[in-house]
């Protein structure tokens, strides 16, 4: 009887010395009625490439990848598309994931234009990524509130159009990591980071 | 049979040969090194382009305080702002990278570095009045 209940403890000893270290939220957090508020991305209804609305419910209790490009961009985001589809190729078939990029040029990036370059990627058919159209005069807004926590953690330079930060969310819109999105071996480490908040979510 | 002639006319061959070599590796290297100096200048000035629409917010919120006649010069430069930030869109949608290293590829891309050292200088002139506007301190 002992010798079984030994063997029963070691899974569950082994299960808490391994649990994967949980990551942080980042961003502003404030003090409310004795609770700790943290950054959340705020309510959201963009178009995406296939001309549907994507908003709040579109996402709910979804973990995703957030990003900031435009289609005509020749340097840096070209990079951050080939690793985002290193992403999108490992997590496509998981329903809690998906991939939002938000394209900061509404003048060129129309549905029919991101619809294009979402096929001139090899991604024509998914239901995972999402090619968010921003209108002008939310584009700065809505990167504040994605990059705020980026910015407190890391010298930012070069602004939001142009840093190819991949910011990683969870099922509450809390910004739980973010990396540079055109360097392969940080990405390696967000894919790491996406699992663990899938596993933390399944848990839930 | 003399050999002569022929052996000439064969170094001749070869001798020009290698010179359009020489110069067309040549051409392809200038090509190459003016791409890079474009993709350069072209990633500094999008690295002033968000505080475009930063500024471009800003001064909305402005120009909604400010009295009937101040709003006219702050609406104003909220105008060109916003152009600033178009042109530089504009330019990158009209951009083709060339697929040839040649001569006329060469040509193509000093005038794109041309075009987009005018697009910086006209974005750091109207980021300059609108920072003035804000009383905001230069960032450099």
């Amino acid at each position: 009887m002992k010798i079984r209940i030994l063997f029963l403890m070691v899974p569950v000893l082994w299960s808490c010395i391994h649990r994967p270290a949980r990551l942080p939220i980042l961003g502003e957090m404030d003090i409310s009625g004795g609770d700790t508020v943290f950054h959340q991305i705020p309510d959201f209804s963009f178009i995406n490439q296939y001309g549907e609305e994507y908003n709040k419910d579109s996402i709910r209790g979804k973990i995703y990848v957030s990003d900031f490009f435009f289609t005509k961009c020749p340097t840096i985001c070209p990079k951050m598309a080939q690793q985002l589809l290193r992403i999108h190729e490992r997590f496509a078939d998981d329903p809690d994931f998906r991939i939002l990029s938000h394209s900061i040029d509404p003048k060129y990036d129309t549905t029919e234009a991101l619809r294009k370059y979402a096929e001139k990627l090899g991604v024509g058919q998914t239901r995972t990524w999402h090619f968010l159209s921003l209108p002008k005069d939310q584009i700065n807004e809505t990167a504040r509130q994605y990059l705020a926590a980026v910015q407190e953690d890391s010298t930012a330079a070069g602004g939001f159009t142009h840093t190819g930060h991949f910011l990683l969310v969870d099922g509450e819109r809390h910004i739980r990591s973010f990396c540079d999105g055109t360097k392969a071996e940080e990405v390696d480490r967000l894919m790491k980071e996406i699992s663990i908040l899938l596993d933390e979510r399944r848990l839930q | 049979m003399n050999a002569k002639p022929l052996l000439i006319i064969s170094l001749a061959l070869l001798l020009f040969a290698c010179a359009s070599g020489g110069s067309g590796k040549e051409i392809a290297g200038e090509v190459r090194m003016l791409h890079d100096s474009l993709m350069k200048l072209h990633d500094e000035t999008m690295a002033s382009h968000s505080s475009c629409l930063s500024l471009i917010d800003e001064l909305k919120d402005l120009s909604a305080a400010a009295p009937d006649a101040g709003k006219v010069q702050i609406d104003s430069v909220r105008t060109e702002l916003d152009y600033t930030s178009e042109i530089m869109m504009d330019w990158m949608a009209a951009y083709q990278d060339p697929v040839t290293e040649d001569t006329v590829a060469a040509g193509y891309l000093k005038e794109q570095i041309k075009a987009v050292r005018e697009i910086a200088r006209i974005q750091e002139l109207n980021l300059g009045a609108a920072r003035v506007l804000l009383k905001k301190e230069n960032p450099e």
